[in-house]
C-alpha cells in the first residue's frame, strides 16, 4: 500500500474505512475497550458512595464551621470526586497502557478553559444567572442550548481537538471518549470550585450532591463529542459530522439541566419551594450510565462494521 | 507522482478536511452564541401586564410581582436581586405633590432612622408633570450584611389622588438597573395620566 498510516505516517499495511494503518495502529484501532463501560459503572458507584458518606458524616457529626473553614471544606469536597475518578482511571487502565500524563493534561486543560473562558463568558458576558432561571420555558431551553450548552461543550471539544487529537497518542476510536471525558471532568471541577467559592461555602450534604451531579453530567456530555471526534479521526466522515456531535452534546446539556431544575427544585412559588436534590443526582447517574453504555455499544458496532466492510 | 508526493497530497487532503470541520464547529458555536444573545435581549425586554385600582403597568416578565390592597397597587421584585423592586402606590392627596412627598418622607424617617432624602425636585417624566424624591436607606433585615439601598419616588397627580411610582436597588446596582425602571415607569397608565 502506498498510503501512510493515518496515525504515525509510517507505511500503511491495512485498510479500514477510508484510511490506512500500520500493523501496530491497525491493532489499536480495532481494540475494543470493553473495560470502559464496566469501569465507569464502578466510578459512578464510588461517587454516589462519596455523597452518601458525606451526608452520613454531616448528620452524625453535625460539624460547626466558621465561614473560612466552611469555604475550605467546600473546595476540598469539590475536588475529591475528581481525584476519585482519576485514581480509579489509573488503576483500571494499567492493562491497556495509555499515556496517563495526557489524560491529566486534558483534565487540567479542561479546567483552565472553564476558568479562563467558560465561566466569564456564561456568567459575566451573558450573565445567565440573572435571567435564565426566571425566564419563560422557551427561553430557558433556548438559552440553555445556545449559550450554556454550546459554550461549555465547545470548550471541552476544543481542549482535545486542538491538542491531543493530532498526536500519536490519539490512536484508538475510544481515545476521543477518554480524553474528552477527562477534559469534561476538569471543566466540571472548576465549575464546582467556583460554585463553592461564589456561595461562600455550601452545606456539605446538598453541596456534595450538586458537585457529583455536575461532574457526572459534564463527563457524559463530553463523552458524546468525544465519540464523534474519535469516529472523525478514523473514518472519513462528512463535514457536518462534528458540528452534529457538538449540537447533540449541547442539546443534552440544556435538556438535562432544564429537567434537573424542574424535578429537583420542586414546585416553585413566589415565596417558597421544596428542594429535592437527590432527584438531580439520580438523573445524572442514569444519564452517565446510559451514555457510557450507548457509546461503548456503538463504538463496538462501528469497529465490527468497518472490519466486515474490509473483509467483504 | 513519487511516493513522498502522494503521501504529502494525502496528508494535506486529510488536514484540509479536518480544518474545515473544525472551522464549521467554531462557526456553529459563534452562531449559537449570537442567537443566544438575541434570546437574552428578548427576555430582558419581555413584560407582564398588571392592572388594579384604575392603574395599569407592565412589569418585567421574570419578576416576582403581585397586586396589592389599600395604598399598595403593585409590588414587583427582581428574583435575582430581591432588593431591587418597583412599587406603585395610590395615596390620598391634593394637587400639591410637594406636600404629599414631604408628609411621606417624614413618615418614613420616623419609622426608619437610616432614611435620608438626597434630593427632591419637580420634574417632567414620560410627558407627565411630577415630583421626584431621591433617597437612601440601609437595609439590615434578614441577618445578612447591611446594604445601602438607593431609591427614587415619582409622584404624579391622578384626579384627587397621587400615584407614586418607586424604584429601589442596592447602591452598586442602581445606575445599571435604572434604565429598565424607566421603561416600567413609562408603562404606568391611569386616567388623566396615561402613557
Amino acid at each position: 500500500m502506498s498510503q501512510p498510516c493515518r496515525i504515525c505516517e509510517q507505511p500503511g499495511t491495512h485498510k479500514m474505512g477510508a484510511y490506512v494503518f500500520c500493523d501496530l495502529h491497525y491493532e489499536h484501532v480495532q481494540r475494543e475497550r470493553s473495560g470502559i463501560w464496566q469501569a465507569d459503572v464502578v466510578s459512578i458507584a464510588l461517587l454516589v458512595l462519596f455523597v452518601v458518606v458525606v451526608i452520613g458524616l454531616e448528620s452524625w457529626l453535625q460539624p460547626q464551621f466558621s465561614p473560612g473553614s466552611l469555604l475550605l471544606v467546600g473546595v476540598v469536597a469539590a475536588v475529591i470526586p475528581s481525584i476519585i475518578w482519576l485514581a480509579f482511571f489509573y488503576r483500571r487502565d494499567r492493562l491497556e497502557p495509555e499515556p496517563k500524563g495526557m489524560v491529566i493534561q486534558m483534565f487540567i486543560l479542561g479546567g483552565l478553559l472553564a476558568a479562563a473562558v467558560g465561566l466569564p463568558l456564561v456568567d459575566d458576558v451573558f450573565a445567565v444567572s440573572d435571567w435564565l432561571g426566571s425566564s419563560p420555558v422557551w427561553a430557558q431551553l433556548l438559552g440553555g442550548l445556545l449559550i450554556v450548552g454550546f459554550a461549555h461543550e465547545f470548550l471541552k471539544y476544543a481542549a482535545v481537538r486542538f491538542s491531543v487529537y493530532n498526536s500519536q497518542e490519539f490512536d484508538e476510536c475510544s481515545d476521543g471518549v477518554v480524553y474528552t471525558t477527562a477534559a469534561g471532568l476538569g471543566y466540571a471541577t472548576v465549575l464546582n470550585i467556583h460554585f463553592v467559592v461564589a456561595s461562600g461555602g455550601v452545606a456539605l450534604g446538598t453541596g456534595s450532591i450538586r458537585i457529583v451531579l455536575t461532574m457526572l453530567a459534564h463527563a457524559a456530555f463530553a463523552g458524546i463529542s468525544g465519540y464523534f471526534l474519535g469516529r472523525q479521526k478514523f473514518e472519513k466522515r462528512p463535514y457536518w459530522w462534528m458540528p452534529l456531535g457538538l449540537f447533540i452534546a449541547a442539546a443534552l446539556n440544556s435538556l438535562f439541566f432544564f429537567f434537573r431544575g424542574m424535578l429537583s427544585q420542586g414546585s416553585f412559588s413566589d415565596f417558597g419551594g421544596t428542594a429535592r436534590p437527590w432527584i438531580g443526582l439520580a438523573l445524572a447517574v442514569v444519564l452517565t450510565a446510559v451514555v457510557t453504555w450507548f457509546l461503548s455499544r456503538t463504538m463496538r458496532r462501528d469497529i465490527e462494521s468497518l472490519l466486515a466492510a474490509e473483509e467483504g | 507522482m513519487t511516493m513522498t508526493t502522494a503521501i504529502n497530497v494525502m496528508k494535506k487532503e486529510i488536514q484540509s478536511r479536518e480544518r474545515l470541520s473544525a472551522l464549521l464547529v467554531i462557526l456553529l458555536t459563534l452562531l449559537a452564541l449570537s442567537l443566544g444573545w438575541a434570546v437574552k435581549t428578548a427576555v430582558a425586554n419581555q413584560t407582564r401586564p398588571f392592572a388594579s385600582q384604575g392603574i395599569s403597568a407592565e412589569a418585567p416578565a421574570g419578576w416576582l410581582a403581585r397586586e396589592g390592597t389599600g395604598e399598595l397597587v403593585l409590588l414587583a421584585r427582581n428574583p435575582a436581586s430581591l432588593d431591587q423592586r418597583y412599587r406603585i402606590l395610590l395615596l390620598p392627596g391634593s394637587a400639591d405633590l410637594t406636600a404629599v412627598a414631604d408628609q411621606r418622607n417624614q413618615n418614613r424617617a420616623r419609622l426608619d432612622d437610616t432614611f435620608t432624602v438626597l434630593e427632591q425636585t419637580p420634574i417632567v417624566a414620560d410627558g407627565r408633570d411630577g415630583y421626584k424624591v431621591s433617597y437612601a436607606l440601609v437595609d439590615a433585615a434578614g441577618g445578612s450584611m447591611p446594604a445601602v439601598i438607593e431609591g427614587a419616588d415619582y409622584y404624579f397627580p391622578m384626579s384627587d389622588k397621587v400615584v407614586v411610582v418607586s424604584f429601589e436597588a442596592e447602591q452598586a446596582d442602581y445606575a445599571a438597573a435604572f434604565a429598565q425602571f424607566q421603561d416600567f415607569r413609562a408603562s404606568v397608565a391611569y386616567e388623566g395620566g396615561g402613557s
